[in-house]
């Protein structure tokens, strides 16, 4: 079965095609992941870009205690908060340029968000403090434990939890207004 | 517009080259800046340690002088050469008022220079070499006797360490000097030769 960890020993080991098996994996989840913070897709490509990137000029900082996937999401996450720092909340691109381009492959969302339900609740995401909308996304889209999830957000499993358990709490009343979850 | 992926991989690994290139310009330019610094540092450093090494080795230097001129002039008793460095260390090193002092830097040794009357003016002793000369064959022949040391004006010495010499001079004017280094040992007065280097600087000085 291939994983992120065993594919990221056999690139080190020299495996040059293992590098495209971590891509495969994790391209989609971590821009779109990343997309949480900067909301804007090619901006989250491009952090998503020097994730990776990071894990080919780094190659021994990662010790393989946890989950690779982890790992990649903890960088993008660092990546996504510097991205922010530096550009200090000022929007870069026009919206209605940015409206005017037609995506050319079906977009992440589309690919993640197959199902009717997970839509409704990304909409309903949006409308949360960050750290609420992240710690959602890392256990509920990405399946990432709560120890996960905490590693992601350089939290205590405990604070993952109680965020989660408010964030359930405001989205119940955010979903029930919308009339979504009736 | 999203990337292929093929596209995304040939940018992830586009960056990690220029990445890789990138630090090691840097490495290059950190190493331009750091290595004269250090080099200038590294040099400040070792001028300082040569400067304390010299000084320590000094101070090593011109105590086995003073021993070794205490010892030169004859083979004084071991018990004697003990007295006078006891003494030396008890001695004060205030100068009584009215003289003159004159130290070397590390306050091992000093010699102090004292017309004694109090109508005479300081610095006059000796005023040329050959008045120095005069003393130091006055001091070479000064009586064994030690009771005829004239004046014993020790200034708060102990053991007789510090004493008043009565010198005749050229002129025959009896003037004093007061050695506070000089060491009778067997009869045989002995100064230390830092006092004869120091006495005879002084004596220069006051020639010029």
């Amino acid at each position: 079965m291939k994983n992120g960890e065993s594919s990221y020993r056999r690139y080190l080991d020299g495996d040059q095609s293992a590098f495209d098996e971590i891509m495969g994996l994790y391209r989609n989840s971590l821009t779109f992941f990343i997309n949480r913070f900067v909301h804007d897709m090619d901006t989250a490509e491009d952090l998503a870009i020097d994730t990776f990137m990071y894990l080919i000029v780094h190659r021994h900082r990662y010790n393989f205690k946890t989950s690779l996937k982890t790992y990649l999401f903890m960088i993008g996450r660092s990546r996504a908060l510097d991205y922010l720092r530096r550009r200090g909340r000022f929007s870069m691109v026009e919206l209605s340029e940015a409206e005017k381009e037609l995506p050319a492959q079906p977009s992440v969302e589309a690919l993640i968000l197959l199902d009717e339900r997970k839509q409704a609740l990304n909409r309903a995401l949006t409308r949360l403090p960050r750290d609420m909308q992240t710690a959602i996304h890392l256990v509920y889209f990405e399946d990432l434990s709560y120890e996960d999830a905490a590693k992601v957000m350089r939290k205590n499993k405990k604070q993952v939890a109680n965020l989660l358990y408010r964030s359930k709490v405001q989205l119940r009343s955010i979903l029930g207004k919308d009339g979504a979850l009736v | 517009m999203r990337r292929t992926d093929v596209e995304f991989k040939a940018e992830v690994l586009r960056r990690a080259e220029q990445y890789r290139v990138e630090r090691k310009k840097r490495a290059k330019r950190m190493l331009l800046v750091c290595l004269p610094l250090l080099l200038c540092c590294g040099g400040v450093l070792a001028v300082f340690s040569m400067g304390f090494g010299g000084s320590t080795k000094g101070v090593a230097y011109d105590n086995a002088m003073s021993v070794e001129c205490m010892d030169a002039p004859a083979a004084p008793a071991p018990e004697s050469v003990e007295e006078e460095s006891a003494s030396q260390a008890d001695r004060p090193m205030e100068p009584a008022e009215g003289e003159k002092t004159q130290s070397n830097e590390n306050q091992v040794l000093s010699i102090t220079v004292t017309t004694h009357s109090e109508s005479a003016e300081l610095g006059r002793l000796f005023t040329s070499e050959s008045e120095m000369q005069a003393i130091l064959d006055a001091i070479n022949a000064f009586p064994k006797d030690p009771e005829t040391v004239i004046g014993d004006d020790s200034i708060g010495d102990s053991e007789g360490m510090a004493y008043v010499i009565g010198v005749i001079t050229e002129t025959g004017d009896r003037e004093y000097v007061l050695f506070n280094d000089a060491l009778l040992i067997d009869g045989t007065w002995y100064i230390n030769a830092r006092c004869y280097r120091l006495l005879e600087e002084m004596i220069l000085q006051e020639g010029e």
